[in-house]
């Protein structure tokens, strides 16, 4: 499991995550997307690179989410491989975390009002 | 581990977080190539949340039980059993917590459940014998 973080124009951040999201990954990411999360207001979750998903996984996303928007920010995530976006859709998470498959519009749906 | 019958082998593991790691090698070795990769992937996805319930819930901290996985793949079927001797617990009829309207209001996590009958709507629950089996049928793409 490994987590890249890009900071992009407009205090957007893009989290980049890649392998497999089970409960050895989780405990992996846990701790960086908690202290991500609490210190961003605009964020891009790419999932392309994530080859499986299960729902401790999903945890870690839906913690991280909800403190950002706590502090009125955003999150989405972008790009999830189809079994993956299926984990996230069959879970109901996709109406509390919008997906996006286009990293602009993923960018824009995240970035502050000017 | 010996070959079992129908020409798969089964994985017996401790029933503890720790030994998670095991069930995806096996289930990849297992399905021999036979299993198209897609429906492997679901059925992952599947059997992780199975595994990961009895490793979690099923038994007392101190005392981890056994969870014996075997893999079938015949008449048109690929069909994991997943068999543990930890608490009484049917995954397929539990209670599953509604999904809340809004991020500030969910409590993360309890969707292990909700996938496993979303990826095989088929499963079924047994106690015998002081043992419980879980069985997840997928349909082989045709």
């Amino acid at each position: 499991m490994s987590i890249t973080i890009h900071e992009l124009d407009g205090g957007v951040t893009r989290v980049v995550l890649a392998g497999r999201i089970d409960i050895k990954g989780a405990q992996e990411i846990d701790t960086p997307l908690s202290v991500i999360g609490g210190s961003r207001r605009a964020l891009v979750i790419d999932l392309a690179e994530v080859e499986f998903l299960a729902s401790i996984g999903l945890r870690s996303l839906v913690q991280c989410a909800k403190v950002v928007q706590l502090k009125g920010g955003k999150v989405v995530l972008l790009s999830p491989r189809p079994v993956v976006a299926e984990v996230i859709q069959f879970s109901g998470i996709d109406e509390l975390i919008p997906i996006h498959d286009d990293a602009d519009e993923a960018i824009a749906a995240v970035s502050p009002a000017r | 581990m010996a070959p079992a019958e129908g020409g798969n082998s089964d994985l017996r593991i401790v029933g503890a977080v720790e030994a998670l790691d095991r069930i995806y090698p096996w289930l990849d070795e297992a399905a021999g190539g036979e299993i198209p990769e897609t429906l492997l992937t679901r059925m992952h996805v599947a059997l992780e949340e199975a595994v990961a319930n009895v490793a979690l819930h099923g038994f007392a901290p101190d005392a981890p039980g056994h969870i014996t996985l075997r893999l079938r793949v015949e008449d048109g079927q690929a069909r994991l059993v997943i068999e543990d001797n930890g608490a009484p617990f049917d995954p397929t009829t539990a209670e599953i917590r509604p999904m809340a309207a809004s991020l500030a209001e969910v409590t993360p996590g309890g969707w292990g459940l909700g996938l496993i009958r979303k990826f095989c709507p088929a499963a079924t629950y047994e106690r015998r014998d002081g043992l419980n089996y879980l069985t997840l049928p997928f349909p082989m793409p045709v």
